[in-house]
């Protein structure tokens, strides 16, 4: 807190002689003062560079105050001074300790005997904190007047303000353009003129009423003299009433109250003070504004509050208030539900919600993780949760962002609940760029009770990822649903070689029968005998698999198939039969297959030989 | 406790300012022993050391001193820039102590004291000649801290040694530097509200840093600050009104204990109350007579435009949350009538209820053309207490007059003596609330004389009896007295 005069030295009065070791000690310790703020400046304060700097700097001013009492150091523009001379000078605008203090008209710094290091740390810590911020919201002064250090005292006299105050508003005049006004006209407006030479003349003559009042209370005041004291007095009837308590028409005026607060009016009073410092400043924003929203007549002037709520929502997001986030939702909520008759308001919440879905709260998280805040994934998922299913979109961004681990088991927990009642939505989620995103989809998908997920992984047969449309093939394997194997048959027309085999290995023979023909007729085209040894296995043995008729006649009829001069292809064709018959396993392949055994191509010969050693033998065949 | 001399201290006794919980308890250990002193002092003023009551109080400040003096090197009660620190340490007083707290204070500075200290080895007939001479050597004047040591040094009292004020603790230009920052305030208000009509951005940062300003004009000098506050409709009515209504609730907040930072955010909280009169038209706003239903739907709009202008300010983070509070809710009554009407809130934020208080004071107290009555200061008082639980929260209504006293400063009076002053200053002392300090503006016979400031709580000394005692209060403007000049003349 500032003493009022402006002229006070800087240490020893002018002239005074001073101690050149002194000036010294006092040299080398602002030299530090500056080095240490400066290492403050970039390292935390418990790194070790900073440690050693303060614990000199702690030593350096108990040395001094120890046998000095107090240490006054004048600001100047680029110096500190003492004794009105220079003991410590820096020019560089931007970093210059004495500037910093002197641009926001700190004029005398005091350190006081006492000062210690956790003092002399807060000190450099507010330094650092203030000079962090941007120029026009540092204020020095008034950092150190909120901190109230117990043994570092200032002195920046009101002046400054006063010039403040008074170039904003000739700078408002010049805007305006204005005529501004003269400096000394300006001051002048604050100047304080009366003319206290009327104070001594002329005559103040009492109204008659006034007159007995004053008779009335002269007779009183006699009486609290006998009785001792105006409490008494207050209690008797007979005293005549004050004018004090005429006005106010009772005796339980001013006059006669005790205004000393009872113990329990002090309890109430220190209870109403603890609570005010406990109110969330969140929540009761959060509650004003929805107050002031519903009180607002003009539409336009209710978009730019809720313009302002929005604004203070990803602000809050930013900070990892994310239980914020709730409290406007929970609020705006309970507003829509009074504004029954303000249609025009109700649809602005609406739209206001909807802005509330924003990749600004996904950016935000990605920059809280980055800087390793800890997270409040309860509250976020909980705002997520009373968003509803827009916040499906935000919540499939995070998972893709938040590493492994509990996190991210929460946000699919969120996921798949949300999801799960909107799974087209759900499944629009998934993309090619984010194959994690998608597979979980894809687990959310396939466990949706009575198969409603499965026509929804439809969706992957045209994604690019292979991972992705391998494990939505095994989770259509999985299926038992007719729809599950429409779908695989539609991946066996992936360009993808694995792809199509899976999809082939996962096709259910059950319900693939209606296909069988379809199948053995693309299996005889041309083309598919271009396709690979394990592809034609895989299919085959689908077609093995569907025990049809047909089937097993196109699988003896590509056994037999053996010209002298066999390609390469057709011999893998037949390979591909051998397979097919063998997951038939019936007793009709079993019998082609014995036929293929004594067969006059080597490898084929060989391949139906395993087949039957690793089948039942006849009898134990399939029907 | 033995009344042997006190012990000397442990070697291990410091005396650092205590941190943490060892601060709390030096805190509590602190004010006690300031109540101690203050009763022994004010014990002393009357009565020699031989009374009972002077025995009895001087051997609990002994006590006192001793449990102190067990743990640390010195007691030692210093001034610091309005502030009374104990061992380094700021004493914190509350609504309780507030009196107490300045008195103690008032004392040191009469006596040209800065600082106070008490030594180990102080023994209790020490510490009553001690007492006897600080509390007797009461006028102030030039060698007044001179004749106090040389008394202390001829009673040999050597354990307890004295440090004269220093430069950068006597208030120079003080009332003078309060005008000006009351001024001040006027223009920066004027300035911001003139901002808000041209969607510019307020100056927030100057708004709080004004407020530190006002804030430490008050610790040093409540009592002119309050007597500035009898300026009306200087400028525009709102703008004089809303610094007279900042002033008020920050001196208030202080007594009520907040923290600096909190009493600064009501400072804010208050200096923006009216913002929303901005959008009042002129002609209801200084319309004689009565609204019309319409004029006063209009009307009751201004703290909902109030709060909402301060929400939609670009800077508004920069504002404490309770300035919108405060403009919201300065019209909701204790009992939540009034205006506006919430929708779902069922509470008043304590900011409120306070600038509830100061607002209703300094607007009844203040001459507009609309109304036909205005209310001198103790009228106001008097009349506010009659809305205690309904309009006004009590708790909070009780410490306004205890702040104010019950002739709060400004207040014209005659007195006993046939004498008319104007209220000065109030006694510290709450007992003694109807006896403040008081200038004198006319002699006995009504003649106009720029008279001294007296003690209504001195006595004759001939017959015990009080010298002067207010008779009545009177209405400044039926005599044509501008109260508020001859706070002003003060500051020139």
């Amino acid at each position: 807190m500032p003493p009022v005069d402006s002229d006070l030295p800087d240490g020893p009065a002018a002239g005074a002689v001073i101690d050149p070791a002194r000036v010294e000690k006092i040299k080398d310790l602002l030299r530090f003062l500056a080095n240490t703020a400066s290492a403050m400046k970039i390292f935390p304060s418990e790194h070790a560079t900073v440690k050693n700097f303060l614990d000199q700097l702690t030593r350096k001013f108990t040395d001094f105050l120890t046998t000095n009492q107090k240490l006054q150091i004048g600001i100047e523009e680029y110096s500190f001074t003492f004794g009105g001379k220079p003991v410590f000078s820096d020019d560089l605008t931007i970093k210059s300790l004495p500037f910093f203090f002197f641009k926001d008209g700190l004029q005398i710094l005091f350190f006081y005997q006492g000062l210690d290091r956790q003092e002399i740390q807060e000190f450099l810590e507010l330094i650092a904190a203030e000079a962090q911020k941007p120029a026009e919201d540092s204020d020095i002064v008034a950092a150190l007047w909120e901190r109230d250090f117990p043994n570092i005292q200032y002195y920046a006299p009101d002046e400054f303000l006063e010039n403040r105050i008074l170039a904003e508003r000739s700078d408002s005049e010049t805007r305006q353009e204005l005529p501004e006004l003269p400096e000394d006209f300006a001051h002048e407006t604050i100047e304080v003129h009366v003319d206290s030479s009327k104070f001594s003349q002329g005559k103040i003559e009492l109204t008659t009423e006034d007159r007995e009042e004053v008779r009335k209370g002269q007779a009183r005041a006699e009486y609290e003299d006998v009785t001792d004291g105006p409490t008494a007095a207050a209690e008797d009837a007979a005293v005549p009433e004050t004018p004090v308590e005429k006005v106010a028409g009772k005796k339980s005026s001013a006059a006669a109250m005790d205004p000393t607060l009872t113990e329990d009016e002090l309890s109430s009073l220190e209870s109403m003070v603890r609570v005010n410092r406990t109110i969330s400043p969140e929540e009761e924003f959060v509650n004003l504004i929805a107050e002031i929203i519903f009180l607002e007549e003009n539409i336009a002037n209710c978009q730019a509050s809720l313009d302002t709520l929005l604004e203070y929502h990803f602000d809050q997001l930013q900070r990892g208030n994310f239980h914020v986030a709730m409290l406007i939702i929970r609020k705006t909520h309970e507003l829509g539900q009074h504004l029954g008759e303000a249609p025009e308001k109700a649809a602005l919440l609406g739209s206001f919600r909807k802005r509330m879905v924003s990749p600004k709260t996904v950016d935000a998280v990605q920059t809280l993780l980055a800087k390793k805040k800890a997270m409040d994934w309860e509250s976020l998922l909980g705002f997520f949760a009373l968003l509803g299913p827009p916040a499906l979109s935000l919540a499939a961004d995070l998972f893709d962002i938040v590493p492994g681990g509990e996190a991210k088991h929460k946000i699919l927990g969120f996921i798949t609940e949300a999801g799960s009642s909107n799974l087209g939505l759900l499944s629009s989620l998934a993309d090619n760029a984010r194959p994690d995103l998608a597979i979980a989809i894809i687990g959310i998908l396939s466990q949706i009770p009575e198969s409603r997920g499965i026509p929804h992984l439809s969706a992957f047969l045209i994604f690019q990822n292979k991972e992705v449309k391998l494990e939505a093939i095994h989770a259509l394997g999985r299926s038992r649903a007719e729809m599950a194997n429409r779908i695989l048959l539609g991946f066996l027309n992936d360009p993808d070689e694995e792809v199509r085999i899976q999809a082939a290995m996962k096709l259910n023979p059950d319900e693939g029968g209606a296909r069988v023909q379809q199948i053995v007729r693309e299996a005889s085209a041309h083309e598919f005998q271009g396709k690979s040894l394990k592809e034609k296995e895989a299919i085959l043995s689908f077609l093995g698999r569907t025990r049809s008729p047909e089937a097993l006649e196109f699988l003896r009829r590509t056994l037999g198939r053996a010209p002298l001069f066999a390609s390469t292809r057709v011999l893998e064709m037949r390979l591909a039969a051998v397979a097919g018959l063998e997951s038939m396993g019936t007793e009709e392949a079993l019998g082609v297959l014995q036929k293929g055994a004594i067969g006059r191509t080597k490898k084929v010969r060989e391949a139906c030989a395993a087949a039957l050693v690793r089948l039942p033998p006849a009898g134990g065949a399939k029907k | 406790m033995d009344e042997k001399d006190i012990a000397n201290p442990t070697p291990e006794a410091r005396t650092a300012p205590p941190r943490g919980a060892e601060s709390k308890a030096f805190q509590r250990a602190g004010l006690d022993l300031l109540i101690r002193f203050h009763i022994v002092d004010k014990i002393a003023k009357i009565y020699d050391p031989k009374n009972d009551a002077f025995q009895e109080q001087g051997k609990l400040l002994f006590e006192s001193l001793a449990a102190i003096l067990k743990e640390k090197d010195e007691v030692s009660f210093r001034v610091r820039h309005g502030a009374l620190l104990l061992n380094g340490m700021r004493l914190k007083f509350g609504v309780g102590t507030y009196g107490i707290f300045k008195s103690v204070l008032e004392e040191l500075r009469t006596r040209d004291v800065e600082a106070l200290t008490f030594l180990p080895g102080l023994s209790l007939d020490e510490l009553f000649r001690f007492m006897s001479l600080f509390a007797k050597r009461e006028k102030k004047d030039e060698g007044v801290y001179a004749q106090l040591v040389a008394d202390l040094d001829a009673a040999e009292v050597e354990h307890v040694e004295l440090e004269k004020i220093s430069a950068e603790e006597i208030a120079q230009g003080l009332h003078k530097n309060t005008a000006r920052m009351f001024f001040l305030s006027i223009v920066h208000l004027k300035e911001s509200f003139a901002r808000d009509q041209r969607k510019e951005p307020i100056k927030i940062n100057t708004t709080r840093r004004l407020m530190q300003s006002i804030y430490n004009h008050i610790v040093e000098d409540e009592g002119f600050v309050h007597g500035l506050t009898n300026i009306k409709n200087h400028d525009e009515y709102t703008l004089n009104h809303s610094v007279n209504v900042c002033l008020l609730a920050t001196a208030l907040g202080r007594r009520l204990g907040l923290s600096r930072s909190e009493i600064v955010d009501l400072g804010m909280a208050a200096f923006f109350h009216d913002l929303g009169k901005t959008e009042t038209p002129l002609d209801i706003l200084n319309k004689p007579g009565k609204l019309t239903d319409a004029e006063r739907t209009v009307m009751e709009k201004h703290p909902f435009h109030g709060a909402e202008k301060l929400v939609l300010l670009k800077e508004f983070r920069h504002l404490p949350l309770r300035a919108i509070h405060v403009a919201l809710e300065h019209h909701i009554k204790e009992d939540l009538s009034g205006y506006p009407r919430y929708f779902k809130k069922d509470d008043v934020n304590l900011f409120s209820k306070i600038v509830k208080v100061v607002d209703v004071f300094d607007a009844i107290t203040t001459k507009r053309v609309y109304r036909t009555t205005d209310f001198t200061r103790a009228e106001a008082m008097s009349l506010m207490l009659e809305q205690s639980g309904t309009e006004f929260n009590p708790i909070i209504l009780k410490a306004f007059v205890n702040m104010m006293g019950v002739f709060p400063i400004g207040s014209l009076v005659a007195l006993t003596s046939g004498e008319v002053g104007i209220v000065h200053d109030i006694n510290p002392d709450p007992k003694l609330l109807l006896r403040p300090f008081v200038k004198l503006i006319t002699d006995a016979e009504g003649k106009k004389v720029d008279g001294e400031v007296v003690d209504l709580a001195e006595r004759d000394p001939g017959t015990g009896r009080f010298r002067r005692t207010i008779a009545a209060p009177l209405d400044p403007s039926k005599y044509g007295v501008e109260v508020a000049d001859y706070f002003l003349a003060q500051a020139q």
